[in-house]
């Protein structure tokens, strides 16, 4: 059982060829791959280098490529100590991200260890709770951002009939980081749901058995066995679960555009802002780079921790 | 193997599908086409503006109006992305708070002699200024806004006030007395409404008071803001305080003063359509409040035509443009009667100020028209749009008292002033 | 003793389902709410105490919303880019799959690195560059805008790449002996052979690109080429009256069910093909 996630070294050894004299069939090789590799260059690196030539240089668009002023790193400096809504949004999405990433994993792996043993209609349970990732996340936010409405939603007149006080939800500093989390989370807990339970599903039942025939509760097995195997799958979980909570852009931008007052704002949301409303290409190029690299790091730091336990 | 002829199949029918859709505009020369992009999408207006447009159809026969709506927040976006993605539309509609922009990214045309001539000589000189940046006219001035105390009259009579607040302390007393509370210490009725989330929302009514304070909103060289000087944090001071005291409760929204839960608020005439619809017969409109024995001011803005630089049919968008804002045999223009009778809004031109008398005689709409009088425009200057966002964002970062009135405005005048250095 | 035990177990699944109608009724609760709220009136909305049905159904709201956005243009354009992207991601990652899985040649690895590399590149690192070029080739607001840049992913050939290893060579070669050309080889061996490995890539393409928001949010203009999250998202406006409400709530209920409907009888099939994803066994 292998996963998804590249490693240079394993991809390398993996594939480690039986050497032969390359022939006319090399050609054909190119010929399978270059359709891809030249889009790739095309639509993903050299877009990439240019997001970072940009990030050095004042640029609204208008102005030709050639003639963009240079302002060196005037970008980042400005971004990283004078402006402290960038550093607001960071600490947003770092928040969103932590947020996410670690209740609707928890879930995900709680309701799949449910599904996972005996149960009546398991197609059933799994369709209602994977059945939020596939819808729209613009839909569901207009449907949520009603739900949360503070006069008119639904939670407020439900905790109104059993006399509650109501919240204010996204309307209210405080609440509305947890509130756009909480949508997060119903949106994405099925799919990582499913993935769990495909990797609780792949350890074989023997070793259950045995350990049951040596006494283990439920508990201990758990604990010794299933999560012990199941580590993989945690790490890509986790993996790919930061990797998206890092760029949300959709929730944020249809529930709350941002607000109250940044409080939701995100440092994609903010990107997006600086670009197209405000055209100030350079300075989101900055951001991007920035938050792109602090998102290298993390998935690198992120698998080395999980693969050192392995 | 059946699942692969599958996907080439589809793929073939996508790409006649791409292929006709593409094509399709190649097979209409001949007519020229204009694309106008406003923010009029709604379905009460379309009904009104629609035929309007056909009417032009009707007389060019060769002219083919194609009109694109957005979202009013999308617009902006719209327009400049539009421009550097290389597919503007010929005419739009616009808020003149961009124009400083528009002009210094070279996005406007400027308008032929004879139009010039014609905005100069049919329009108020508040209007001209409001569609003037860098001594140049640049295009039809349309609906004028300012802003008023907007009240709930039945409300006031509950709390009991006869008449409509004047002053910042009357303003405070009447809403506090007009907030109920329920048994659960919850608002249940707000005396003041302030808007939030919005830069307009926020900023107008701000300015407005402000301006109702003697304050400045910047100093008269354009050199710097000046929004952050003793009278923007009274006006912040006051704001936060009714928020304090739970008369301005920041969970209200515009939807509850419609619902008739709300007893004041600040707010532009353009809503009077939808309130006379929500609450008939018991909205009340005064001007704003004053501080300090000031006169009453208001914010007022302006919205204008302009034709895109890059169109190509720049002749005939300014040909429309005259016959959309010219009076018709000595009556309203189209977009007068349009601005009137569908958005509740003033026309800037004074012909169709005059030929619309009665529908701006309204109880509601009259206070909004005395108004201009003494109002101010909203300040044109470089970055103005990028300003006021940083602005609303500090106003409301008090609001939510995440920092002092002080400190907000302190922190929203040193970015402003950044930015106007650097676009000047 | 063995009647506790029993108890016990009895208890246990008591819990077990509990938790899981618990959830459930979560996971629905949303769903449910845009579908009643979707036929109330402005008023029921509006009303307190809470009106859990509507007095009778408001098909107005379904009218109201269909002419405010154009539904049919909607859906049309969603099905046409979703599908010629999943189409062109398919054809793409195979091909580059199958070639540097079964081929050696020079500066294969060092070209497969690449891939692994661009994989790392998230989309909104290379948004302005790509905006920027579709500006210059002159297909903004265009279906060809909202295609080309989404028909190749690294993901895509990776997937694939990892899949086609595991064909058998014996397969391929016996072909070869045959006569048989590379192409015809790829395109009625291996790319037959991968069905289960496309099949989980067009699912998740699909759910992907159906889905996204921001790439047709900066490249769109015209109304007629809005897809459906780019439709919805012009029903939000600032100053709202309450008939917003159950307008948009008919939006999102028109978006949502179709493909509730498509997922409910393609489900085994979504659940295999992101398990796959996620694991390859």
């Amino acid at each position: 059982m292998s996963i998804a996630i590249p490693s240079v070294a394993r991809v390398a050894n993996g594939a480690a060829p039986r050497r032969r004299p390359y022939g006319r069939r090399a050609l054909a090789g190119y010929g399978f791959i270059t359709p891809a590799i030249v889009f790739l260059i095309g639509f993903a690196l050299l877009p990439f280098l240019f997001t970072v030539y940009v990030s050095l240089h004042d640029w609204n668009m208008l102005t030709a490529v050639t003639s963009m002023p240079f302002r060196g790193l005037d970008n980042y400096r400005y971004l990283i100590f004078e402006d402290p809504l960038f550093r607001q949004t960071f600490a947003n999405t770092f928040v969103f991200a932590a947020g996410n990433v670690a209740i609707s994993s928890l879930l995900a792996l709680g309701v799949a260890l449910l599904l996972n043993g005996e149960v009546r209609f398991p197609t059933f349970w799994r369709a209602v709770y994977f059945l939020p990732y596939v819808t729209s996340s613009v839909a569901i936010s207009i449907v949520w951002a009603n739900l949360y409405h503070p006069s008119y939603g639904l939670f407020n007149g439900i905790l109104e009939l059993f006399q509650l006080p109501g919240a204010r939800f996204l309307a209210s500093l405080e609440t509305a980081m947890p509130s756009v989390i909480a949508v997060a989370v119903w949106h994405a807990v099925g799919y990582y749901m499913i993935i769990f339970l495909a990797g609780l599903q792949s350890i074989p039942l023997e070793v259950y058995e045995a350990a049951k025939v040596d006494g283990a509760n439920a508990w201990h097995r758990f604990r010794s066995i299933t999560l012990p195997l199941l580590r993989p799958t945690l790490l890509f979980v986790a993996v790919v679960n930061t990797l998206g909570s890092l760029q949300v852009f959709d929730l944020a931008f249809v529930l709350t555009n941002g607000g109250p007052v940044n409080a939701t704002n995100t440092v994609v949301l903010y990107m997006y802002q600086t670009a197209f409303n405000f055209t100030r290409m350079g300075r989101a190029s900055a951001m991007a780079v920035m938050l792109f690299l602090v998102i290298l790091v993390i998935t690198l730091v992120q698998l080395r921790l999980l693969r050192e336990k392995e | 193997m059946n699942i692969v002829s599958r996907l080439v199949a589809s793929l073939a029918i996508a790409a006649m599908v791409v292929g006709a859709c593409t094509a399709a505009p190649e097979g209409s020369k001949g007519p020229v086409k204009l694309v106008v992009l406003t923010h009029w999408g709604d379905q009460a207006l379309l009904a009104v503006l629609q035929p309007i447009f056909d009417e032009y159809q009707k007389q060019n026969p060769n002219v083919k109006i194609e009109h694109q709506s957005v979202a009013f927040d999308d617009l902006l976006k719209r327009i400049t992305t539009g421009r550097i993605g290389g597919s503007a539309p010929d005419i739009y509609h616009f808020y003149n708070l961009w124009m400083p922009d528009f002009v210094s990214s070279d996005l406007l045309q400027t308008p032929p002699g004879d139009v010039i001539a014609d905005i100069k000589k049919g329009y108020s000189q508040s209007s001209v200024d409001g569609s003037s940046y860098r001594n140049q006219v640049w295009g039809y001035p349309t609906e004028v806004n300012t802003y008023q105390l907007i009240y709930n009259k039945k409300l006031l009579q509950e709390a009991g006030s006869t008449k409509p607040p004047a002053t910042w302390d009357e303003l405070r007393s009447v809403a506090t007395k007009a907030t109920k509370k329920g048994a659960d210490g919850k608002i249940t009725q707000a005396g003041f409404l302030l808007l939030k989330g919005w830069d307009s929302g926020v900023v107008h009514p701000w300015s407005s008071l402000l301006w109702s304070n003697n304050g400045d909103y910047v100093a008269k060289d354009n050199s710097k803001v000046r929004f952050n000087e003793k009278p923007g944090v009274e006006t912040t001071q006051f704001e936060v305080d009714l928020i304090k005291s739970g008369a301005a409760d920041l969970g209200f929204t515009m939807d509850d003063f419609a619902a008739g839960k709300v007893a004041m608020t600040i707010m532009a005439n353009w809503w009077g359509a939808a309130l006379k619809k929500a609450l008939p017969d018991n909205v009340g409109v005064a001007p704003i409040p004053t501080n300090g024995g000031a006169q009453s001011s208001t914010l007022q803005y302006n919205w204008l035509w302009g034709v895109d630089k890059g169109t190509k049919q720049g002749q005939e968008a300014w040909k429309f443009l005259t016959w959309l804002n010219g009076p018709q045999a000595g009556s309203s223009s189209p977009m007068g009667k349009y601005l009137t009778t569908a958005l509740n809004a003033i026309p800037a031109r004074v012909s169709d100020q005059q030929a619309n008398a009665s529908l701006l005689g309204d109880a509601f709409v009259k206070p909004f028209v005395d108004s201009l009088k003494t109002s101010r425009s909203e300040p044109i200057i470089p970055g103005a749009q990028e300003i006021k966002t940083v602005l609303q964002k500090q106003i409301e970062a008090a609001w939510f008292g995440q920092k002092s009135p002080k400190d907000a405005l302190d922190t929203a005048a040193t970015e402003a002033n950044r930015i106007l250095g650097e676009k000047r | 003793m063995r009647r506790k035990l029993r108890l016990t177990v009895v208890g246990i699944a008591i819990l077990k389902y509990a938790g899981l109608a618990l959830g459930a009724f979560f996971m629905l609760l949303p769903f449910a709410w845009m579908i009643v709220s979707s036929f109330m009136s402005a008023a029921e909305i509006m009303a307190r105490p809470l009106r859990w049905l509507p007095a009778e159904l408001q098909l107005r709201n379904y009218e109201a919303l269909a002419a405010a956005i154009p539904l049919g243009n909607m859906y049309a354009n969603s099905l046409i880019v979703t599908i010629s992207i999943t189409v062109g991601v398919l054809l793409t990652s195979s091909l580059a799959g199958y070639g540097f899985a079964k081929f050696h040649f020079p500066g294969r690895d060092i070209l497969f690195v690449l891939v692994l590399a661009t994989m790392m590149i998230p989309f909104f690192v290379v948004l302005i560059p790509i905006f920027f070029l579709v500006r210059q080739l002159g297909w903004m607001d265009s279906y060809l805008g909202l295609i080309v840049p989404n028909i190749v992913t690294a993901f895509g050939i990776f997937l694939m790449r990892q899949y086609m290893l595991t064909l058998p060579d014996e397969l391929l070669d016996a072909a070869r002996i045959d006569g048989a050309s590379e192409l015809a080889i790829y395109w009625r061996i291996a790319l037959p052979l991968a069905g289960p490995a496309l099949g989980a890539l067009a699912i998740l393409a699909f759910v992907y690109h159906w889905n996204s928001f921001l790439w047709p949010l900066v490249v769109i203009r015209s109304r007629e080429l809005a897809t459906i999250p780019i439709g919805l998202n012009s029903l939000r406006v600032y100053a709202s009256s309450p008939e917003v409400i159950n307008l948009q709530m008919a939006g999102a209920a028109l978006a949502i069910i179709p493909v509730v409907a498509v997922f409910a009888v393609l489900q085994r099939h979504f659940v295999r093909g992101i398990a796959l994803t996620g694991i390859k066994g």
